[in-house]
């Protein structure tokens, strides 16, 4: 009986110690990374008799944790991924949505100031259509300036978010060090006796952990893990844990880079590129490739705007007579770190993409690389001369040797051309009478020419030297052309440059001096470009049949120094060619020179690029978490709490408590029994 | 496969936020009639949709430019019918004058009548728009093209032609300098007219005058002289009658050189007929302007101070000139018609882009509504039927049963 009672109370022990566990389990359902436990039962060593083994009852072996490191690996990864997606599509969306309406942006009011341009060639004498005109273009300034303020501050967030992600990390690799010491201490039983609770709050650890930054993890035998980021940087090790900082990048200070916290005090900075998965890595790659190009892209429309449209401004006469000056201020490159005395300037704004440059030192040698991708777009810079590559003039005069340079800028120099434009971008003027609508060149013919002979479509492209009293009023000497009908050519006089004419064929400017008109082939129009050896130049077209004698005066449109009332005020030749800027492709040059893309379509590569981006992140999003669900049900099909089950196991050991109990009591009854016959 | 109770709750919450997303946005596009809610929908449309949006603006600029070119070249044409009409009358009035039976009172009537032509062509000449521009003035739009009177007028304008984007490849002229409408009437080859004196018996030749040389100098055009024999002196005398003063002003007197015997004055050779005339007998040469106000003038002037050929010479000259002129006005008037022929073109072609442009923006960007209702009614069962599930499947619990 004693023997009975003896395995009684094992089975008592046993069915409470399952009853506590189902207890456990049911209270820990909605506990985060909490795993099933379950109670090992194994029967005691039996008693060795003469005929056998008698059995002595029941043991709890262990708890176990049902857990599984492959199932648990799945999830990870597809968390990580999961979260730097989602980071990345968070911020993306908010360009998204800021491109997303049509009538918000930059589209309406780039259309409205063209739309204003456009007035003031249908009515170049209105001052109002002048003043619609610059309002419009002020409206344009502050939809660049807008876009970019949104885009500054969601930079500002992305910088944020870096830091308080790092000081998150920080957070998490402390506590799984210290959590890590407490394993070791709880399981200086042995291995074979896990410290369950502590390893899934550790487990836990791990995944939020997981969730800002890729991480791996390396088990040691003691019951600690080692946690490694990036590309094999230690950040748990055992009980110690490494502090990473966030702190400005030494080539742009304006960022912030993660840098790895020596312990003498050093930082070692980590590579962006390292640092991918989780909501850390998707804000770095966001800020490095999405953000940096939106900014750039957008700067880039704003420089080609301001530097092509002042340059054809620049070709046109205002209502005064005077040359035009600039319309826009024109934003100018920004360097890192901002020498003075290596000016940066932008040569040929067609040719600029939406790239930073980068100058660095190559073993002797100045390169300008790509600052993104790394490609070298020129190499061996002139030292101590102006460089002009990748639409950039590099001004290295006060730089006569790469030492000179390493000392001024030892990271390298950091160009920036379009980072800042959309920010810089002003309307320069502000006088309604200062839109130059008018061209400087204007033709006569006398009316004693007797011949049909017409000349049209004057083009200034240079306006170098047309004034030579410094009033920019234009006052070069009257240009003659006399037509000769038996050498069937012309003759220059008035003048000592050169004329060439234009081939349509080949789309070239002959290479020599060519006056020829033959009024039996040319009569439909032959054009021909004049070029004064102080610079000016201007191209035009013969039509029609000229007769010997004929000639052709070229004079600036207004002589105000003897006819002060000769001001062309209708003329809007001027004001046609700057509206006519809004359907020409100006920008992103071909490798040929030949640019692609007008304003609106490089905005809207932009909207393009950036919705794509947005979609690709939305489908990693979605695929990502896809996956994370089905990893997530793989590893609760193991791990997590069924209450069902648990009811089951309640009723199940308290069924077996209650089994147990009746032998005791048949334990009872014996005895009684045994007493019973001693009465 | 074994399921966690918290697999049961997550999953029915996934879905059914899934499904709210969905009816999320399909409402955003019902309630915003745009299918692109945001450019990620479809970038390649979104953008697509920038660019068609611009097309559509531009082409809606170039209608508003049709506009300002149709007003401009409607008050051009308006102008030049006028200009036409006050030729044509002056046409007639010099074939009435060239009628012999008119008494020298009856052409001073006519004279009178032409000066106000000529004050109404001048008028014209000198219009202006709504805006108060002169409209033959090139680009001087505020510099009065024609000063002067029938003395002889001066043009203060360039040559400048204003023209206007119309369409993307079309830059259309719409004005016309005055030099091409009023100046430039006549080649100078054709603006010598010689006659000998009606009174002549020996000389009834008409003298054959040239220009000494081409182009000629504009101030050597416009003239009327009177040429006449001095039999003693054996020389001819010249005189010049000045239009609108009518004042005779002396060139010279001019013994013939040369073979054949030619005077040379004011830039024209005049050969003499190689037989002198008799003493007295003398000729009228008329050198047309290029102007046709000028001709004018010299018209006016010829009825009130006849010359030697009295009025045949000068109707002769009158309809000639004044028929160039008329040819000018016509030709520029058939360019303007032709230019607004193609502007109402243009304004077709414009209209029909628009409704295109239209179009596809709004296949690019619209929500087809019976498509995005019929989501909106498939998406809410869904959703519905995903919560009540959730509702049933989260009431399953053994516990319900113990007690």
């Amino acid at each position: 009986m004693a023997g009975l009672l003896n395995i009684g109370i094992t089975g008592l022990n046993a069915a409470q110690a399952g009853l506590n566990t189902t207890a456990h389990n049911i209270t820990n359902a909605n506990t985060a990374g909490y795993t099933r436990q379950t109670v090992v039962q194994t029967t005691n060593d039996p008693l060795f008799t003469g005929v056998g083994f008698f059995g002595q009852g029941t043991q709890i072996a262990g708890v176990k944790r049902e857990y599984s490191q492959f199932l648990e690996n799945q999830v990870l990864s597809a968390d990580n991924r999961l979260s730097e997606y989602t980071a990345y599509y968070d911020q993306i969306s908010q360009i998204d949505n800021l491109l997303a309406d049509p009538t918000a942006g930059l589209s309406p009011t780039l259309q409205g100031f063209f739309d204003g341009v456009q007035e003031v060639a249908s009515n170049p004498t209105s001052v109002p259509a002048r003043q619609s005109m610059i309002s419009s273009a002020q409206s344009l300034v502050s939809s660049f300036k807008s876009l970019d303020t949104r885009l500054t501050e969601i930079r500002q967030g992305v910088e944020g978010d870096i830091k308080s992600s790092v000081d998150q990390i920080n957070t998490y690799a402390n506590q799984i060090a210290e959590l890590n010491q407490r394993i070791v201490i709880a399981q200086s039983a042995g291995p074979d006796v896990p410290a369950n609770d502590l390893l899934d709050q550790r487990n836990q650890l791990i995944t939020e952990l997981n969730t800002l930054i890729k991480t791996t993890t390396v088990a040691q035998d003691d019951g600690t893990v080692n946690v490694f980021i990036g590309s094999g940087q230690s950040l748990v090790l055992g009980q110690d844990a490494t502090k990473l900082a966030a702190v400005p990048d030494p080539s742009d200070p304006t960022r912030v880079a993660v840098a790895i916290q020596a312990p003498g005090g050093n930082n070692i900075y980590l590579p962006e590129e390292l640092l991918n998965g989780g909501s850390l890595g998707g804000l770095l790659s966001f800020r490095r490739g999405a953000l940096d190009h939106a900014q750039n892209q957008l700067g880039l429309v704003a420089l080609n705007l301001a530097e092509t449209f002042n340059a054809q401004h620049r070709l046109g006469v205002d209502l005064d007579g005077v040359l035009g000056g600039d319309f826009f201020n024109t934003p100018s490159p920004v360097t890192r770190p901002a020498l003075t005395d290596l000016p940066v300037t932008v040569s040929d704004a067609s040719l600029l993409t939406a790239a930073d440059y980068k100058l660095v030192d190559d073993g002797g040698s100045l390169n300008l690389i790509d600052a993104g991708t790394g490609a070298t777009l020129a190499s061996g810079l002139t030292l101590g001369a102006q460089n002009t590559v990748a639409g950039l003039t590099i001004d290295l005069s006060n730089y006569t040797s790469t030492a000179a340079f390493d000392a001024a800028a030892p990271n390298g120099l950091l160009i920036q051309p379009t980072r800042f434009a959309a920010r810089d971008i002003a309307v320069a003027i502000t006088d309604p009478r200062k839109v130059a609508a008018a061209s400087p060149v204007g033709v006569e013919a006398p009316t004693a020419n007797e011949g049909t002979g017409k000349v049209s479509d004057i083009t200034v492209s240079n306006i170098t030297g047309m004034d030579s009293s410094g009033d920019r009023i234009p006052d070069f000497a009257t240009l003659t052309l006399s037509f000769d009908a038996t050498a069937n050519a012309f003759t220059l006089s008035g003048g000592s440059g050169t004329v060439k004419s234009y081939d349509p064929a080949t789309g070239t400017w002959s290479g020599t001096a060519d006056l020829s008109y033959a009024p039996a082939t040319d009569a439909a129009g032959k054009t021909f470009r004049y070029t004064d050896p102080s610079g000016y130049q201007f191209s035009f077209t013969v039509s029609g049949a000229p007769q010997t004698g004929d000639v052709f005066n070229f004079a600036p449109t207004a002589d105000l120094s003897t006819n002060p009332a000769s001001l062309g005020i209708a003329d809007n030749r001027n004001a046609v060619l700057l509206g006519a800027l809004q359907t020409t492709k100006t920008m992103l040059a071909s490798a040929g020179g030949q640019p692609t893309a007008t304003f609106a379509s490089a905005y809207a590569q932009l909207v393009s690029s950036i919705g794509n981006q947005t979609q690709q992140a939305q489908v990693g999003q979605q695929s990502q978490q896809t996956l994370l669900s089905q990893a997530q049900d793989a590893r609760d099909s193991l791990s997590g709490v069924n209450l069902d089950e648990e009811a089951a196991n309640l009723l199940r050991y308290q069924q077996a408590y209650q089994a147990v109990a009746k032998v005791m009591t048949t334990a009872q009854t014996l005895f009684n029994s045994l007493l019973s016959i001693a009465q | 496969m074994r399921i966690s109770t918290n697999m049961i709750y997550d999953k029915g919450v996934a879905s059914i936020q899934r499904q709210s997303a969905d009816l999320l946005h399909t409402q955003q596009q019902v309630s915003t009639g745009r299918r692109l809610v945001s450019p990620a929908d479809d970038p390649i449309s979104a953008a697509r949709v920038l660019e068609v949006s611009q097309s559509k603006a531009v082409n809606a600029q170039f209608t508003n430019n049709q506009g300002y070119a149709n007003d401009s070249l409607n008050l051009l044409e308006n102008k030049l019918v006028g200009v036409g009409d006050v030729l044509q009358y002056v046409r007639e009035r010099a074939v009435q004058a060239g009628n012999g039976t008119m008494t020298e009172h009856d052409l001073r009537l006519i004279a009178t009548d032409i000066r106000s032509q000529y004050n109404e062509m001048l008028g014209l000449a000198n219009s202006r728009d709504a805006s108060g521009e002169y409209i033959f003035s090139g680009y001087r739009a505020e510099v009065q093209p024609y000063q002067g009177d029938l003395s002889g007028i001066t043009y203060n304008g360039d040559q400048g032609e204003r023209t206007m984007q119309v369409s993307s490849s079309r830059y259309m002229p719409t004005s016309v300098p005055g030099t091409q409408v009023f100046d430039n009437t006549m080649s100078a080859s054709d603006a010598i007219f010689s006659y000998a004196g009606t009174n002549n018996t020996s000389a009834t030749a008409p003298l054959a005058a040239s220009f000494v040389a081409t182009p000629v100098d504009p101030v050597n055009l416009g003239h009327r002289y009177q040429i006449s024999y001095d039999a003693t002196a054996g020389s001819y005398t010249v005189t010049d009658i000045l239009p609108g003063t009518n004042a005779t002003q002396n060139v010279g007197t001019f013994t013939p050189s040369g073979s054949p015997a030619t005077i040379s004055f004011n830039g024209l050779d005049v050969a003499v007929p190689a037989t002198a005339p008799a003493d007295g007998e003398s000729f009228e040469v008329f050198v047309a302007s290029k102007n046709v106000m000028d001709n004018m003038a010299l018209f006016v002037s010829a009825m009130e101070n006849q010359g030697a050929s009295g009025m045949t010479g000068a109707v002769a000259f009158a309809l000639t000139t004044m028929d160039a002129g008329l040819d000018k006005v016509l030709t520029t008037r058939a360019t303007v018609g032709s230019q607004l022929t193609e502007l109402e073109t243009l304004g077709n072609v414009g209209g029909d882009l628009d409704v295109q442009y239209a179009a596809t923006m709004s296949r690019l960007q619209d929500v087809d509504y019976a498509e995005a209702l019929s989501n909106l009614t498939q998406q809410q069962t869904y959703l519905q039927a995903a919560q009540q599930s959730f509702t049933r499947i989260s009431k399953l619990s053994l516990f319900n049963f113990l007690s």
